[in-house]
């Protein structure tokens, strides 16, 4: 999925291939699934729109041949209005792969070709996979395979992503596109009065460099796209392509692009017609599950319960493994956290416990979470939660599909802010990202439940959590009102439920785990070996003087706290684990009051991003709106720090 | 913000929002920035398609539809910009 230092499976070393293949369609339609069986890599899948957002890449060895398979991002149309679709466009016009999977949800055919047309104008190597061919049979749909290959001129194949159906085919033909090298030849043409225009556009530019194919310039001149429009050096086509969309807005009353897209959908439409036989649609399963899942009242009672159910499961899980992993490391070596010795020793002793810390911490915890929300994610429920709260949304200018990265925030930030890419407009990504970064992840819950849940009581510790989403709304609706740009409400695809594969729950939750191990152990290991020299070489003392105007005299903390949040700067959940080696003890009540560890975790929560998650900001967003982020929320932080040193004091 | 053509002479076309959960309409026209109605219009709401209205919701909440045997979760605020045709003849709810 995501790339986050170190931790991206996706875009492994593919080295030198014969070839390169192409997985390209609509979103949700099992593209993933298919990258994955053909690669034997693990792409995120999940049913909801959008999980893949950039692209995949890996090595197919068939039958002699090294093919580089590339999984791009599901769209709907290659417009200029999303990153996605021209990422996609790009990589199939320019880069010019030797054939192009075209992946289509078989039970909705209709929608799906619709996206076909546009390869076909893209003049693309195309070979079609019906996926979720297992599911025809369930809809009442029949597809007559040969009728379409023939009506489209390339080759179909039947297959079944999740059972693996077919795959051995569509790799076969693929092969035989390649090998054939047969000139593309798009067989679809639309009205007449489109087609004339097209003619006539066609003849006014000669070569292009871009390697755009010349019909597929016209058409797009035609649709007033604006990024072929700053392509075409000749002035005479641009001006000719505006008379003609003029003309073509005149005779069917609607705007030119809405003419085109109608003409490709009846084109679609009539050769989803021809080819597929349908029962009437039955009231299925889904709809029923709907009926309560989106019920006006008992929906969210259900949704709450959903969410509360996934915390609880993760730290009641979570703490069992925890329990037990850190019984089993302790037969293993005796935690003995500061030692006297030579160099060596304290490294070592360092490093063995950043790994203990890493292993008790943090997998028992993100495991559970991931497991549930794998589970969530297969089954539809995510876009159901996602309309359910998009009213609630509008208020931070965002809309429901921003819940998914916001819950995802609760496992880990890094991936979480990448999903911020489901939201469409520059400034949702951007306010969505900010909040996910104000989401305690499992790290920061590991603090409030180690020190808040674990020495004062239960009930703080959701106070905390709830007080968390309060100021996620607040700083949310700020957000909106400050930072430029647009906004634009929820258009969503509904996938229907399905049983979740314990196939792909698996895979999915050890493909997150695993990324996130890549990054959270190397840093453990080498964060705490280096604190351990630190200390040992006496320079904690001089980091907490400098740091004493904030810690001591505003936060009312112990002095050494001032290192304790830089090292969290690395990973949050050190904040505890140094406390811990520094004062060799796991029993913080004799080292902090109880308001102390309050004001801890929530400064902890809020006061910055971790390294990891400043990384993938500044990459989504550059490094000036990275620091934006993080300097606000120190200064957040310390702010509300201070304020709870003076309030909580009355309630203890 | 760059505007979509309006076509607005004829009468019975009202917004999406008014029909019934079960009713269904033809699309006529939408209305919205160039971004919108391509969008919608990618995902099979161009003019004359038919759609469902399968599900409303409280307080101005999205609406679910039924289009090209797809569904989808549009806004409300979007949803008020789409306008259909009456297709059965029931009555049209008044707002
Ligand atoms: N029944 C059935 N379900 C499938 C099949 N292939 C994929 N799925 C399911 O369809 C859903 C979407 O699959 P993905 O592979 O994640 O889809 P994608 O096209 O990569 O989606 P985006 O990344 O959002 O564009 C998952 O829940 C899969 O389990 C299939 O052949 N049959």
């Amino acid at each position: 999925m995501a790339a986050c230092p170190g931790c991206e499976p996706s875009k492994k070393n593919v080295g030198k291939a014969d070839f390169v293949v192409a997985l390209a369609g609509n979103a949700n339609v099992g593209k993933s699934t298919i990258f994955n069986e053909l690669t034997g890599v693990d792409q995120i899948i999940g049913n909801w729109p959008g999980k893949t957002v950039e692209r995949a890449e890996a090595l197919l060895q068939h039958k002699g041949y090294r093919i580089k398979v590339v999984d791009l991002p599901g769209i709907y149309s290659f417009s200029t209005f999303s990153m996605e679709e021209i990422v996609s466009r790009d990589f199939i016009a320019i880069e010019k792969p030797a054939a192009v999977v075209n992946v289509i949800d078989a039970t909705t055919l209709e929608r799906n070709l619709f996206f076909t047309m546009q390869l076909l104008e893209l003049n693309a190597p195309l070979i079609i996979a019906l996926n979720q061919a297992d599911l025809l049979e369930k809809r009442g749909v029949y597809i007559n395979t040969k009728k379409l290959e023939k009506m489209l001129g390339v080759p179909v194949v039947l297959t079944s992503a999740i059972s693996g159906k077919g795959i051995s085919e569509l790799t076969d033909k693929i092969i035989e596109v390649v090998k054939a090298k047969k000139k593309v030849n798009n067989k679809v043409r639309y009205g007449k009065e489109i087609e004339d225009r097209i003619k006539k556009l066609e003849k006014h530019f000669s070569k292009i460099k871009s390697g755009y194919h010349k019909r597929w310039i016209a058409i797009k001149l035609l649709e007033g796209d604006s990024e072929i429009k700053k392509l075409i050096r000749s002035k005479k086509a641009v001006s000719m392509a505006k008379k003609f969309s003029n003309e073509l807005t005149k005779i069917h009353g609607h705007d030119s692009t809405v003419v085109i897209t109608a003409e490709r959908y009846h084109i679609a439409d009539r050769i989803a017609r021809h080819v597929q036989s349908i029962s009437p649609r039955k009231y299925n399963i889904s709809d029923i599950i709907d009926k309560i899942a989106l019920h006006p009242v008992l929906g969210y009672f259900i949704l709450v319960g959903v969410i509360v159910g996934l915390l609880v499961w993760t730290f009641v899980v979570g703490f069992k493994i925890s329990l037990y992993l850190s019984n089993w490391l302790a037969i293993l070596e005796q935690l003995s956290p500061v030692v006297q010795g030579s160099f060596l020793t304290i490294l070592w002793n360092g490093a063995f416990t950043g790994f203990v810390a890493g292993v008790t911490l943090v997998i028992p915890y993100v495991l559970p979470f991931y497991l549930f929300l794998a589970f969530l994610e297969d089954s539809g429920y995510l876009t159901r939660i996602s309309f359910m709260l998009d009213r609630g949304m509008h208020k931070l200018g965002l809309h429901g599909k921003a819940i998914i990265p916001l819950l995802l925030g609760y496992g880990c930030n890094v991936p979480a802010c990448f999903s911020c890419r489901v939201m469409e407009t520059p400034k949702q990504k951007f306010v969505s990202a900010f909040l996910v970064t104000l989401i305690p992840c499992t790290a920061r819950t590991v603090v409030i439940l180690g020190l808040v849940a674990a020495f004062i009581n239960i009930q703080w510790a959701l106070a905390l959590f709830a007080f968390d989403i309060l100021l996620i709304i607040l700083l949310g609706m700020l957000a909106f009102r400050v930072v430029p740009g647009e906004s634009v409400g929820l258009i969503m695809e509904m996938p229907n439920y399905h049983l979740p594969s314990f196939k792909v729950i698996f895979k999915q939750t050890w493909t997150r785990t695993k990324s996130l191990i890549w990054i959270v152990f190397p840093i453990y290991i080498i964060g705490s070996a280096a604190l351990q020299v630190f200390y040992a070489a006496g320079l904690l003392d001089p980091i907490n003087n400098l740091l004493k105007p904030i810690t001591v005299s505003w936060l009312m903390l112990p002095s050494v706290v001032g290192i304790l949040l830089i090292f969290g700067i690395v990973r949050k959940e050190m904040t505890i684990l140094m406390l811990a080696v520094l004062f060799g003890t796991t029993n913080f009540l004799t080292i902090l009051t109880p308001v102390q560890m309050i004001v801890l975790s929530l400064v902890t929560m809020i006061y910055i991003p971790c390294l990891a998650t400043i990384f993938a900001l500044a990459k989504e967003f550059g490094w000036k709106r990275a620091w934006l982020i993080t300097i606000i929320e120190i200064a957040v932080a310390i702010l509300i720090g201070g304020l709870a040193a003076r309030v909580l004091p009355v309630f203890f | 913000m760059v505007r979509g053509y309006i076509k607005m002479d004829i009468e019975n076309e009202i917004p999406l929002t008014r029909l019934d959960e079960n009713q269904k309409g033809e699309i006529a026209f939408i209305r919205g920035s160039q971004k919108i109605v391509k969008r919608l219009s990618d995902l099979g709401l161009i003019p004359m398609s038919e759609v469902l209205v399968m599900r409303k919701t409280m307080m101005r909440g999205p609406i679910e539809v039924y289009v090209k045997r797809t569904t989808l979760a549009i806004a409300h605020d979007i949803a008020e910009n789409i306008f259909v045709k009456l297709k059965s003849n029931t009555k049209i709810k008044k707002n």
